[in-house]
């Protein structure tokens, strides 16, 4: 407890040492907002394994090494580097960002249809500081209930880091039914700023207003160093009737940490499709929670982990139907080699009154060696009579017919290995609808594999 | 083409081959008969080179080499085929990409050009309609959701993409309608010829009247007790095994 107490403290002194020059400080509600963040982190410090929520994930790494807080940065990251996360030609707009920090220079936002805005967290709080107000405080309310009765403000402690420190990300609007041409392609490129390695707070906010439609994509990259950590917070909010596809990459370089938190908020009839691959990171952490809020929402949430050599990835998924007639449909699939470990934590909550949610949830996972690890925890708590429900999980090894019987008509073992991993994690990149990023997806999961025995 | 000379092979700690011997010269067909549990699909997992299924005495000469040496894939490349008593379903493949890559790691294998994808669909066409099997069989997952003749003709398909050079079909004709089994001993006699070699292991003397073989061999507690002409299967049939089981 005091090692932890004292460790928080470092942050909140370089709070204070910081609060002055974080954009928006002219606002009271985000000035009070940020003093509660800083107080709830201190007061919890950095979740632990004991955490129920956090226990596959271990931050000690981050805890022991406190890198420094990234700064807009001086580091030359330049476009040839990053061609290669482009996404194929087509109306596409691109944001990157360099340890958390927009850069305008690397960034390319075309002609944006009428009531499309893509902007920055700083120019927001500028000129349209109501819209942050509106989903940054709500995030408060999604403190854990324990069979105490009491709520447990510890699983969000990383949430309320980044909200005390964030200082960019992406915001952006969609007014009632503007469905713009091509996704939204959001990039984050981890780097060594100096000696010592940092950690960004990237905050970024999606909000589609009725009948509006966005594709989303954000992807982690970059090698920011040992105990480099990306600590970012991506909220969104589909109102009734929108659509929204909102795809991640995790792939930063496998020595850093990338905690990644997704709110999502789903108004009446509206549809979410949400699919996260993580190949990346020493240790990474993607948390996903949504929240069918109205009737009739249908959601759709697929998780691919890739893990080798030490790679600890843990998958931690809250989903809650709060009304009826919601349909969710997750998928997770994992494969861990070498002795790396993976794991997936995800309850599906159905509420007292949401009759007739209908909610599958599948976790399978693939140990390609003896030494590598899955833990799967999948979980359905249903509070009403008048649901579909069904979960599944499993962990094994690669089927040993079925290699016999692809050696035995002379594929080679290498071959067979690759040819049963691809079928096992292509059916999942198989539902990714926008084609330009499904095949960004099946040739990052081509070249993992070719790597793979 | 085959020879197998004195096999032993002990599965989970219990013997089932017992000194097998057996000799198959290329052109001719022979048949395996045997009781449940006799040894036949094992010895059939041997061939093939199956891991837990390894000779623990004796040798096979497949061509004159060593064929027990070879890994399972070296085998195959090598033109031997096994048509499984039970075909394996391996969901999330498509039959036409299992396929094409065996074939094209056999072609590889001897030097030759790997086949197109519009070469290899042009050939897989043909060959399904010699077999008089829907085009839908190259679409689906590899024998999941297949009808037990589905898969016992699936391998049959296999054999005629693959054209091996000794092929060993375990008990392909279970389970299969009049119609199927006629189709499917067309798909074994177009094979049959100068160059190649066949060990069928079956329990019905039907099949054998479509694909008359050149010996019948009985395989009873792990060894070849009797062979004969194609005249054994019909005496089999009326008598059944009983001289041979050492229970009786
Ligand atoms: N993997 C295994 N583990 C344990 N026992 C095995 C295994 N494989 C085969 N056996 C045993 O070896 C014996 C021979 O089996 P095999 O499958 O070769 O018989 P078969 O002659 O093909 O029988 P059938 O006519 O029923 O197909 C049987 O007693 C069987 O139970
Ligand atoms: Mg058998």
């Amino acid at each position: 407890m005091s090692v932890r107490k004292h460790t928080s403290n470092v942050y909140v002194d370089r709070f204070n040492e910081v609060r002055e020059r974080l954009p928006g400080t002219a606002l009271p509600w985000l000035t009070r907002l940020r003093s509660n963040a800083i107080e709830h982190f201190a007061d919890c410090g950095f979740p632990t394994p004991r955490v129920e929520e956090w226990k596959y994930t271990n931050l000690s790494r981050i805890v022991d090494s406190q890198p420094i807080l990234a700064g807009p940065s001086v580091n030359g990251v330049n476009r040839g580097a990053l061609e290669q996360y482009f996404l194929d030609p087509m109306p596409c707009h691109r944001m990157v960002f360099v340890n958390g920090y927009f850069r305008p220079d690397l960034s390319e936002i075309g002609v944006l249809p009428a009531g499309l805005t893509i902007s920055t967290l700083e120019t927001t709080l500028d000129n349209r500081p109501e819209l942050l107000e509106a989903h940054w405080s709500d995030l408060c309310d999604l403190a854990e209930d324990r069979l105490s009765g009491k709520s447990d403000p510890k699983p969000l402690a990383m949430v309320a880091l980044n909200t005390a420190f964030a200082a960019d990300g992406a915001v952006i609007h969609l007014d009632r039914d503007v469905s713009p041409d091509g996704p939204i392609h959001l990039i984050y490129v981890a780097v060594r700023e100096g000696e010592r390695p940092a950690m960004s707070h990237p905050r970024n906010l999606v909000v589609a207003e009725s009948g509006a439609h966005a594709t989303i994509f954000e992807t982690f990259i970059g090698d920011g160093g040992g105990a480099h950590c990306s600590n970012a917070v991506t909220q969104v909010s589909a109102g009734p009737g929108a659509r929204i596809c909102h795809y991640k990459h995790q792939g930063e370089a496998p020595s850093g940490t990338h905690i990644g938190s997704s709110h999502i908020r789903l108004a009446r009839d509206s549809t979410y499709n949400g699919f996260v691959l993580s190949n990346g990171a020493h240790t990474s952490r993607n948390e996903i929670r949504v929240r069918l809020e109205e009737e009739n929402v249908v959601c759709s949430l697929d998780g691919i982990y890739l893990a080798r050599a030490q790679q600890r990835m843990d998958n931690w998924t809250r989903i809650d139907h709060m009304a009826p007639r919601g349909k969710t449909l997750e998928v997770y699939k994992g494969v861990i080699d070498e002795a790396a470990h993976g794991s997936f934590q995800g309850k599906i909550r159905v509420w007292p009154n949401a009759i007739q949610s209908d909610a599958r949830q599948l976790n399978r996972n693939l140990l390609l060696s003896e030494h590598a690890e899955a833990a799967s925890k999948p979980e359905l708590e249903i509070l009403n009579d008048e649901v579909q429900c069904a979960h599944g999980s499993t962990i094994g090894d690669l089927d040993e017919e079925s290699l016999f019987y692809l050696r035995a008509r002379g594929v080679g073992e290498a071959a067979a290995r690759r040819l049963l991993i691809d079928a096992f994690v292509g059916e999942v990149i198989d539902k990714v609808a926008d084609v330009p990023i499904r095949k960004y997806f099946r040739n990052l999961f081509n070249s993992w594999l070719s790597e793979a025995v | 083409m085959l020879e197998i000379r004195d096999l032993h092979t002990v599965v989970d700690g219990k013997p089932i081959l017992r000194g097998v011997n057996l000799k198959i010269v290329a052109g001719e067909v022979h048949a395996v008969m045997g009781p449940n549990g006799s040894g036949k699909s094992t010895l059939a997992y041997v061939l093939a080179g199956r891991e837990g299924y390894q000779a623990d005495r004796g040798e096979v000469l497949y061509d004159g080499k060593m064929l027990l040496e070879l890994t399972p894939e070296e085998r195959a490349r090598a033109g031997l085929f096994l048509a499984f008593q039970y075909p394996v379903e391996i969901p999330g493949v498509a039959n036409a990409t299992f396929l094409r890559t065996a074939v094209n790691a056999a072609r590889s294998a001897r030097g030759e050009e790997e086949l197109s994808a519009m070469a290899f669909l042009k050939e897989a066409r043909t060959k399904l309609k010699q077999l008089r099997m829907d085009e839908s069989f190259l679409n689906r997952q590899v024998n999941v959701g297949f009808s037990g003749g589905e898969k016992k003709r699936n391998e049959i398909f296999q054999m005629a993409m693959l054209e091996p050079r000794l092929a060993v079909l375990d008990e392909t004709d279970s389970g299969l309608d009049i119609d199927a089994l006629k189709i499917v001993a067309d798909g074994i006699n177009r094979l049959r010829g100068a160059g190649r070699a066949m060990l069928v292991i079956t329990h019905y003397q039907r099949l054998l009247d479509y694909t008359v073989p050149d010996r019948v061999h009985v395989l009873a507690e792990g060894r070849i007790v009797r062979s004969g002409g194609k005249e054994l299967a019909i005496e089999l049939e009326k008598k059944g095994y009983a001289e041979f089981s050492s229970a009786a």
